[in-house]
């Protein structure tokens, strides 16, 4: 195999995993989603963003890692929920286009 | 090269595994743990370079770094952070805990291998100084030939545990990404000392490094409360970089710091009492010099420092060459 077409195969196979972890991701964002005034959970939620804006773009999902990186700024400082209006509703839009990810590249 | 790579992420792991495998010539190990790593490096393993993710639970990658910096064998080893920070702060945070340079999330394998590949430079350039040192004869206490290594004049000698002082390395990378509005309110200067290679040549190697790194705690301490990064060049050189508009008048910072240094009360080891005279660049504002204009700048005030120290010391050495003339 060339070195490109192993480097290819190699970031699919991270792709793959970053799809894996995003399951999981996501599912733990919904369920914050509901709790957030509990002490704990933006920054719980932030740090996943957080995660998220590190690597979707890195992965082929650009749009996704923008919106987690909006999210992760955002929440800096918010101790508890509920949310601002606007931050609310870019949470709820980063969970759709996470699920929306995943329908396409895993669950197809 | 050996690289160890610490990031919470296991796709961030993984993505550099898949990198460092397709370039074939460093050895990359991973570890998702900051204090596993720590205590990895303590154990005495090698690594030549160290690619850190900032936040981590636990441990974050700022304060690996600064613990690392303690561990023998490493205060120099090229630390690149990772970060997915957008916060300057935590940047500036990393470079005083002694970090080389940083790569933002998401990053282009690229730029990745463009940064590795300038650290192996650096390292392959200091494994070189190691191999073929500067050595001095000597005697010891008791007539016997001494050999000691000494440090050149214009080498950047390593001055630890003084706040704010990093690697040169460090602040040309600093500058060189510093983004378009913290250059508009940042500054580079550079202070010499006057007839340095006299001191060099007078002391001891241990007082010579002993001197540079009080010198450069002292120009440190007149820098507080400011947001400033400073590096020793070599040659009796210090250049700062300030930020947020803030820019000291050099004559009365001079004043300044050269209270502190004589607050010091400065001594060789032989308990004779050093004079140290320091002169100033001018103000170089870096506000439209962005990348390697941002380095030039920095080039810039270290040749105008070590040019005005030159020029102050040839008139000193003149006069004192005149009045003595005059007394004979």
């Amino acid at each position: 195999m060339k070195p490109d077409a192993k480097l290819s195969a190699g970031l699919a196979a991270v792709r793959h995993r970053f799809l894996i972890e995003l399951v999981d991701r996501l599912d733990r964002l919904d369920r914050l989603g509901d709790d957030l005034d509990r002490p704990g959970a933006v920054t719980e939620a932030q740090q996943i963003f957080h995660r998220i804006a590190g690597t979707a773009a890195m992965v082929g999902y650009p749009e996704l890692g923008t919106l987690a990186r909006e999210l992760d700024d955002g929440l800096t400082g918010i101790a508890a929920g509920p949310l601002p209006r606007r931050l609310s509703r870019l949470y709820e839009d980063c969970l759709d286009l996470c699920l929306s990810v995943l329908e396409q590249d895993l669950l197809t | 090269m050996k690289i160890l790579a610490v990031d919470d992420d296991p796709v961030v792991l993984e993505l550099l595994k898949q990198h460092a495998a397709s370039w074939g010539k460093h050895e990359l190990h991973t570890l998702d743990n900051p204090k596993q790593a720590l205590a990895r490096i303590e154990t005495g393993e090698e690594y030549d370079c160290f690619l850190l993710d900032i936040v981590m639970p636990e441990m974050t990658g700022i304060e690996l770094c600064a613990a690392l910096r303690g561990v023998d064998g490493h205060a120099r080893t090229p630390v690149i952070m990772l970060t997915a920070m957008s916060d300057k702060s935590f940047i500036d945070e990393a470079f005083a805990a002694g970090a080389t340079d940083y790569i933002t999330k998401p990053f282009e394998g690229i730029e990745l291998r463009a940064r590795i590949d300038l650290v192996d430079r650096v390292v392959e350039t200091e494994r070189r100084a190691k191999v073929a040192p500067y050595l001095l004869r000597g005697e010891d206490e008791d007539g016997v030939a001494t050999l000691t290594r000494r440090c050149p004049i214009h080498e950047p000698i390593e001055i630890k545990d003084v706040d704010g002082v990093i690697s040169p390395l460090a602040l040309e990378n600093y500058v060189t990404q510093l983004s378009r509005n913290a250059l508009f309110g940042s500054s580079v200067f550079a202070f010499s000392i006057v007839g340095v290679a006299n001191l060099h040549h007078r002391l001891s190697a241990f007082d010579f490094t002993a001197l540079v790194t009080d010198v450069a705690e002292a120009i440190s301490d007149c820098m507080k409360p400011n947001q400033y990064l400073m590096s020793y060049v070599g040659n009796g050189t210090f250049v700062c970089v300030t930020e947020r508009g803030w820019t000291p008048d050099l004559a009365e910072f001079l004043d300044y710091i050269h209270t502190q240094i004589a607050d010091m009360d400065l001594h060789s080891s032989d308990g004779v009492p050093i004079g140290v005279q320091l002169c100033s660049s001018s103000v170089i504002r870096l506000t439209w010099r962005g990348g390697a204009r941002a380095i030039d700048a920095l080039a810039e005030a270290h040749m105008s420092a070590e040019t005005r120290a030159s020029r102050i010391f040839r008139q000193q050495t003149d006069s004192r060459f005149w009045y003595e003339s005059l007394m004979a």
